[in-house]
């Protein structure tokens, strides 16, 4: 799947990878593509961006640490960032109703 | 980091040395960098996913070289990485900073001039009045120079608005106040009452721009978050 498609739905896929499992970036975009059966193969850098700037708004947090020797920065939700994710999929399903709807009274 | 600061030393040098394409890779987005509030955040983020990544392509039986090639190659081009992840600065902060450098013209006419003096000297109060004035236009043209040239910057046309309502309010005020100031000088009064009205709208100018900030920068965060949900 090409990345332009993906562009207004990033921040919620983000939102859902790291639900209940804190990660850092490299991580996250190996669980994008892994939970996606390799449907979204991103560029690697894309994630960055996103995760600045879901933490700028207050939906997740990092921490700096060691693991292994090499530095890494996890991200986890916030509460926030929990509450932000059971909207957006919620608005998500609905919309996925709705679009399937139309498609099917279409054809 | 020890890789990004090699590399930054080669291009400080004027030459790019390096043969490991994730050097180059990283030499190219600190350039992005440049201004960012995020830069030593995102170089060494960077980094540390190119070399897990290489190290992985390795693993999986991929000469060291190619795997570094591949790293790079995954992670997409360094110049949109850098202005994406960069960080923005804040629209208040621009104007902060303006009002920063006006104080410092303020200090430097009050040590010039002395307080309080009259006649052909300006006394204190036309001083503070007129740095008003100047403090919001040299604070308006320094955002507008940043906002127009530099992407660093997180602006909106509804920022920029309230930006420019905000230094009109100010600079009205400033104009008030040496009104009242010269009027009452060529008109007699004491200059206890000139400087007690001067000071008054100088205040309120100050007060003016200081709500205006503060509410540009409410707004601009609220936006983003308002944007957020409908991505």
């Amino acid at each position: 799947m090409r990345s332009e498609a993906l562009k207004g739905h990033l921040d919620l896929l983000v939102l859902s990878v790291l639900h209940n499992a804190p990660a850092h970036g490299y991580a996250v975009i190996h669980r994008l593509a892994d939970q996606s059966g390799g449907a979204f193969d991103l560029p690697e850098g894309t994630i960055y961006p996103a995760l600045y700037r879901l933490e700028r708004t207050g939906l997740l947090a990092s921490d700096e640490s060691v693991v292994d020797g090499r530095r890494r920065r996890v991200y986890r939700l916030t509460p926030a960032g929990e509450e932000a994710l059971g909207e957006r999929v919620g608005e998500w399903e609905q919309f996925a109703r709705s679009v399937a709807r139309t498609l099917a009274a279409g054809t | 980091m020890g890789a990004v600061r090699t590399q930054r030393r080669t291009h400080t040098g004027g030459g790019d040395v390096s043969d490991d394409p994730i050097d180059a890779y990283l030499a190219t987005l600190d350039r992005s960098l440049r201004g960012r509030p995020n830069r030593g955040r995102v170089l060494a983020e960077t980094e540390d996913h190119l070399r897990e990544s290489a190290e992985h392509l390795e693993r999986s039986g991929m000469p060291a070289a190619e795997a570094a090639r591949e790293a790079v190659s995954r992670m997409g081009a360094a110049e949109p990485l850098g202005r994406a992840a960069g960080g923005r600065v804040a629209a208040g902060a621009v104007l902060v900073l303006g009002w920063v450098a006006a104080i410092g013209l303020l200090a430097t006419a009050v040590a010039v001039h002395g307080p309080g003096q009259d006649g052909p000297t300006p006394g204190l109060p036309l001083l503070l009045v007129v740095g008003a004035m100047a403090a919001g236009v040299v604070s308006l043209l320094a955002a507008a120079a940043v906002w127009t040239w530099s992407s660093a910057i997180a602006s909106s046309d509804a920022t920029w608005r309230r930006a420019m309502a905000a230094f009109a309010a100010a600079s009205a005020f400033g104009l008030v106040g040496l009104g009242v100031h010269v009027g009452k000088h060529q008109s007699g009064g004491t200059r206890a009452l000139r400087e007690e009205r001067a000071l008054f709208c100088l205040a309120v100018a100050a007060l003016v721009v200081l709500v205006s900030v503060g509410w540009i920068e409410l707004n601009a965060r609220a936006e983003q978050r308002r944007k957020l949900p409908r991505r």
